[in-house]
């Protein structure tokens, strides 16, 4: 499981996720990822290249947006595939944190 | 009658997380030998791996019973998988789903994996044979 950060316009931060997240992908990055969602006031996480995702991997988005949220922070979810968004809506994830398929849209969601 | 079930394959795991990866790639073989469609792989993987994680984290077992075992077979175009532990008696059917969460203040963590396991399966089912939980999931194809 890899994780990369880029900067974007307007003090917004692309997370790009690469990989299985699963139970050994999720324990693989969730201590940085957590850091990055709570330390950052707008969070775009770019799921394109994630295969595979179980509870684990929902568990560390999840704690992800709360910790973003509690800090007045926001996150959205960008490009999942069929999937990987079937699972994150059988779960209710959709509900809490938005699902996008657009970079400009997910962009739009979380400007300050 | 039913058709007759096509070799089936077992996999011998240990009470640990770390087995879960073994677990992922074998599953990965067993479905290239198969021919699976893409989408069962990735149902199976998920519902195995959230089975597994239970018994891991959640069962209580007597010493010496450090064994999960994990069989997979295919009649026609359903497959079946069967796990077994020596662990307490344990029917994850008996849960009751999580409560939607209405706000991110509001959610709490954890709690989905029987949920995704009851709605990625197409059918489940939980026996207790002597000492051991035994759990039955069959797919079909979505």
């Amino acid at each position: 499981m890899e994780l990369a950060t880029e900067e974007i316009e307007g003090g917004i931060t692309r997370i790009v996720l690469d990989g299985r997240l699963d139970i050994a992908g999720a324990g693989a990055i969730d201590l940085r990822f957590n850091t990055l969602a709570g330390s950052r006031r707008a969070v775009v996480v770019d799921l394109s290249r994630v295969s595979f995702l179980a509870s684990m991997g929902i568990r560390l988005l999840l704690t992800g947006a709360k910790a973003a949220n509690s800090k007045g922070g926001k996150m959205v979810l960008l490009g999942p595939d069929p999937a990987v968004e079937k699972v994150l809506k059988t779960a209710g994830i959709d509900t809490l944190i938005s699902i996008h398929h657009d970079a400009a849209g997910a962009i739009a969601a979380v400007k300050p | 009658m039913k058709p007759a079930l096509a070799e089936m394959q077992h996999l011998v795991l240990r009470r640990d997380l770390a087995e879960i990866a073994r677990m992922a790639a074998w599953i990965d073989e067993q479905a290239r030998i198969l021919e699976l469609p893409e989408g069962m792989v990735f149902r199976l993987q998920l519902c195995l791996e959230e089975a597994i994680s239970n018994i891991v984290r959640h069962g209580i077992v007597p010493e010496g019973s450090e064994e999960i075992r994990l069989s997979l077979g295919r009649r026609q175009t359903r497959v079946t998988a069967w796990i077994e532990d020596e662990g307490q008696e344990f029917d994850p059917l008996q849960v009751s789903p999580p409560e939607p969460a209405t706000s991110i203040a509001d959610a709490k963590p954890g709690g989905l994996g029987i949920h995704l396991m009851r709605q990625f399966a197409t059918r489940i089912e939980y026996q207790r044979l002597g000492s051991r939980n035994r759990l039955v999931m069959e797919f079909a194809p979505s």
